[in-house]
């Protein structure tokens, strides 16, 4: 008898090895398949979401306390420089106005209801991080019975962030830019030199070292400077044109030195967001 | 006997709504901190700890198992993280218990292993089934000194009530722990 324990231990670890290779395996590729949630999971994925929103309350209420000290002390000086801003917007207002008008008579006159650049938006509040650095996953109040595809572009306050990766029926999973998930989609970019022709990229991966995103592929290097904004192209179908994803950082060559390779800073942080904005194409959706 | 079976039925809930505090506040810290480095909040494993001075380990294998299943599901959408990791530490807590007599500094240098091996396996099994891409260094500085500093803080901070818990039936308990062995 006592010869059988430690063969029935052995037994026993195989069993579970086996199982957490299978269950991991199984539900990853389903993940990155975009296949739709189980029921059980989904219900249970909203159930916790319920709960987890409920929780979240009372916690942001201290955490709003805090930041909102924080800010009290750089008021005088933000305030200073707002009201420099605020002279300026009022005449990029007028003008954003007029060309806006222009824009739909253009349209009108070409027939096309709507372009690339079109998009609804979906604002949804974040109820939630994993606790883990590298997957950068963010919990969100909104799913399917919203108009939540997997997919969609997620913005936060100034910049595109991340990207839904599943969706259940009253919340959603959002994997940010930062991610170093290895199985993400790309986002297609455009970079807009001051002078010369737009160029095109892909956004492939994120350099916590360096804190940018790296673009590759680049169709050309040429006129591009420090500074350039850089924004998607709406090629390709997932996201629309012009969603803004940050500032040229450096071009230099890869490590084969055969393609150029390019740093992009992120416009903002995104590790403090509390609400963001989900934008569902208008055009060229492939359904 | 009526104890403890009014125990089970609340014990899973707390364990519920600690693995939701844990990441809210972890969140709420990161925030504050600048998003630099990570501060993981370990309460559901203090709980753990706790219970396993009052339960039956099969009962608690059973409800970490539980709990790791909604933890993966609704953190990552891929089963088998948690699901592995707190189960483990449910065997590792009994294991090292039956061995040692807990006291202020034993409990403290347990929690350091505890709080290390969890956050080992669910970096380990993350990289084996390339889901992240990362390095052993930068985990060591950026995840697992912080939070190890954190959760030692936290625990004393903690200890007063904790120790009620823990010591509350552990001299009836610790005859029959230990006889068995």
């Amino acid at each position: 008898m006592k010869k059988f324990n430690p063969n029935k231990n052995i037994i026993i670890a195989l069993i579970v090895v086996i199982a957490v290779v299978l269950l991991v395996s199984v539900t990853a590729t389903q993940r990155n398949q975009k296949k739709d949630e189980n029921v059980v999971q989904s219900v249970t994925n909203d159930f916790v979401a319920i709960v987890d929103k409920g929780l979240s309350f009372p916690v942001k209420g201290v955490q709003n306390v805090i930041s909102s000290i924080q800010n009290l002390f750089n008021t005088y000086e933000e305030n200073d420089q707002l009201k420099r801003r605020i002279d300026e917007l009022e005449s990029l207002r007028s003008e954003n106005r007029s060309y806006k008008e222009e824009n739909e008579q253009l349209k009108e006159q070409l027939d096309l209801d709507s372009t690339l650049s079109n998009y609804e938006r979906i604002t949804a509040s974040v109820i939630d991080r994993s606790p883990d650095s590298w997957q950068n996953i963010f919990i969100i109040d909104k799913g399917k019975a919203d108009g939540i595809e997997v997919d969609m572009p997620v913005m936060g306050r100034k910049s595109l962030v991340g990207r839904i990766i599943s969706v259940n029926d009253h919340s959603s999973k959002v994997e940010l830019l930062t991610t170093s998930n290895q199985n993400v989609n790309h986002f297609p970019v455009m970079i807009t030199p001051k002078e010369g022709n737009v160029a095109y990229g892909l956004l492939e991966e994120y350099n916590p070292k360096e804190n940018a995103f790296v673009v590759k592929q680049l169709t050309s290097t040429d006129g591009l400077q420090v500074g350039d904004e850089v924004a998607t192209s709406g090629l390709g179908g997932k996201s629309p044109r012009g969603l803004f994803v940050g500032t040229v950082k450096s071009i230099e060559a890869n490590q084969f030195g055969l393609e150029k390779e390019m740093l992009v800073t992120p416009a903002a942080s995104t590790y403090e967001l509390t609400t963001v904005t989900v934008i569902k194409k208008l055009a060229g959706r492939d359904s | 006997m009526k104890q403890k079976t009014y125990f089970q039925w609340w014990l899973p809930i707390v364990f519920f709504l600690l693995m939701l505090l844990d990441s809210q506040l972890s969140y709420v810290v990161r925030i504050l901190v600048g998003g630099q480095v990570i501060l993981n909040f370990h309460l559901l494993l203090m709980a753990i700890i706790a219970a396993s001075f009052h339960c039956k380990r099969s009962y608690l294998l059973v409800v970490t198992t539980f709990i790791g299943f909604l933890y993966d599901n609704y953190y990552y959408g891929v089963l088998g993280i948690q699901m592995l990791a707190l189960p483990l530490i449910v065997l590792l807590v009994y294991w090292i218990f039956s061995k040692v007599e807990p006291s202020f500094l034993s409990l403290i240098v347990s929690l350091v292993i505890f709080v290390t091996i969890m956050e080992f396996t669910v970096f380990i099994v993350q990289i084996v089934f390339k889901l992240i891409h990362a390095t052993m260094l930068n985990f060591i500085v950026d995840v697992l000194g912080p939070s190890l500093l954190l959760n030692v803080i936290v625990f004393i901070l903690l200890y007063y009530p904790l120790k009620k818990i823990i010591f509350s039936s552990f001299q009836s308990k610790n005859v029959v722990r230990y006889s068995r062995s």
